[in-house]
């Protein structure tokens, strides 16, 4: 076999994931000549304002009572692969409440609710690329009743801004469901990079996690106006 | 393809991921799914003619793809990209960025916008037929890139680089046909985008190319 160097990656579909078997192209991506790259680089200027506390999620709001559950703070860097700052982009985030449920109408009626728990946030990184928010450590879930499969507690984070574009997850160290779940193994040697790493304790109480955000390609490397 | 350069101190990237099923609403916050009104009650917008790119996005049963995140990117009428090397470019809008996102629902899309000019041939780079980046996120994939042409731009089109990289049977699967449309409103343009199957839509790899 002969290694295609004509074409590019070829995107495969998890394998329980009856959406993936309907969505992900069949061909290969195709390269784009160089020629045409330009217009493939977006440039994203036009970010929302954040209201106060919208990096809070353990809150609806200020003032609001905590939601139930354990308490985490996830800080880092959002670094092109050069390690540059990914300065002033918008870092989006969501996760599952403590027992594992999503506050959107399509998660299926399984666990509870919390009324004060609506599980997403955003935030803005600073000049020297860093972001920080609070929320509360997501439930393990559930997601196919038919096989008994669960999904590890994770969060996702959305990254926009610039020319930056990644979405990800985060995960936690020693999650017994971490072994059997199919968009984990899929990561392959990248799962290592996809661990939030404790780090210790904040004054309140929080359990302190470092994860450094490091986005791919030669798009994200526009960002330096 | 072009090889990654070897340096011993370049970081290793997170590994793209699907937005899920779950992903919050709030994405939309701030409609950028019309970049024609700058804002409710304001009199200016931007410059050019006015269009309306109506899109199914299909999976592989030919069932239209809701929940889904898409993301347009386009130069302005003049054909400007608003990138940080055009800044002070004499052509820019000032009331266009060129930057859009909605998310699906069991209808087609609308996206209203104005038709882009044609890219002008600058920096060692091609000229570029009109043309709308568009990037897909939903459940079940990763992001997924590609680029939609207009039907009656023929010259244009048969120049571009892109569509020249593509097998003929390929390219007219990203030309949107106009359609007709009530006069003195919004042309109509119309593009299936086809995820998986028969008809599959080519999409692009931003990362490897």
């Amino acid at each position: 076999m002969s290694l295609i160097i004509d074409r590019g990656r070829l995107m495969l579909p998890g394998p329980t994931d009856g959406a993936a078997e309907r969505r992900v192209p069949s061909e290969r991506l195709h390269l784009i000549p160089e020629a045409a790259r330009r217009s493939f680089v977006p440039w994203v200027a036009d970010l929302p304002g954040l209201k106060l506390g919208e990096n809070d999620l353990t809150r609806i709001a200020p003032g609001r009572p905590q939601a139930e559950g354990e308490v985490i703070e996830i800080s880092g860097h959002v670094l092109d692969e050069f390690g540059r700052p990914v300065r002033n982009t918008l870092v989006e985030v969501w996760n599952a409440n403590t027992w594992g449920r999503y506050t959107h109408v399509k998660d299926p009626v399984r666990e509870r609710l919390d009324p004060n728990f609506l599980g997403f946030g955003r935030t803005m990184t600073d000049e020297a690329g860093r972001y920080r928010f609070r929320t509360i450590m997501p439930g393990s879930y559930l997601a196919r009743p038919d096989i008994d499969r669960w999904r590890p507690a994770h969060l996702h984070v959305s990254i926009r801004g610039g020319s930056a574009r990644l979405i990800a997850q985060m995960y936690f160290q020693g999650d017994p469901h971490l072994a059997r779940d199919p968009m984990f193994i899929l990561l392959g040697e990248a799962q290592a990079r996809h661990f939030g790493n404790r780090v210790g304790q904040g004054a309140n109480g929080q359990a302190l996690y470092r994860w450094d955000i490091v986005i791919g390609g030669r798009n994200t490397a526009y960002f330096e106006s | 393809m072009s090889a990654a350069p070897v340096t011993t101190n370049r970081l290793a990237p997170l590994a793209e991921d699907t937005v899920g099923p779950y992903y919050p609403y709030s994405f939309i916050d701030g409609d950028r799914s019309d970049l024609t009104r700058l804002h409710y009650g304001l009199s200016v917008g931007p410059q050019g003619q006015q269009i309306i790119l109506r899109g199914r996005l299909l999976d592989s049963d030919g069932a239209i793809v809701d929940d889904a995140l898409v993301e347009f990117w386009q130069a302005n009428a003049a054909g400007i990209l608003r990138t940080p090397d055009n800044d002070g470019h004499p052509l820019l809008d000032p009331f266009f960025d060129g930057f859009g996102r909605l998310i699906t629902t069991t209808e087609p899309f609308a996206f209203r916008t104005v038709k882009p000019g044609a890219l002008p041939a600058e920096g060692g780079m091609a000229a570029r037929a009109p043309h709308i980046t568009v990037t897909m996120f939903s459940d079940g994939i990763t992001r997924l890139v590609t680029q939609i042409f207009f039907d009656d731009e023929p010259e244009a089109n048969a120049q571009d680089p892109l569509l020249a990289s593509l097998p003929a049977e390929l390219r007219e699967r990203l030309v949107a046909r106009r359609v007709e449309a009530p006069a003195g409103g919004p042309a109509v343009y119309e593009i299936a985008i086809v995820m998986r199957g028969p008809g599959e839509t080519p999409f692009f790899d931003d990362l490897s190319s």
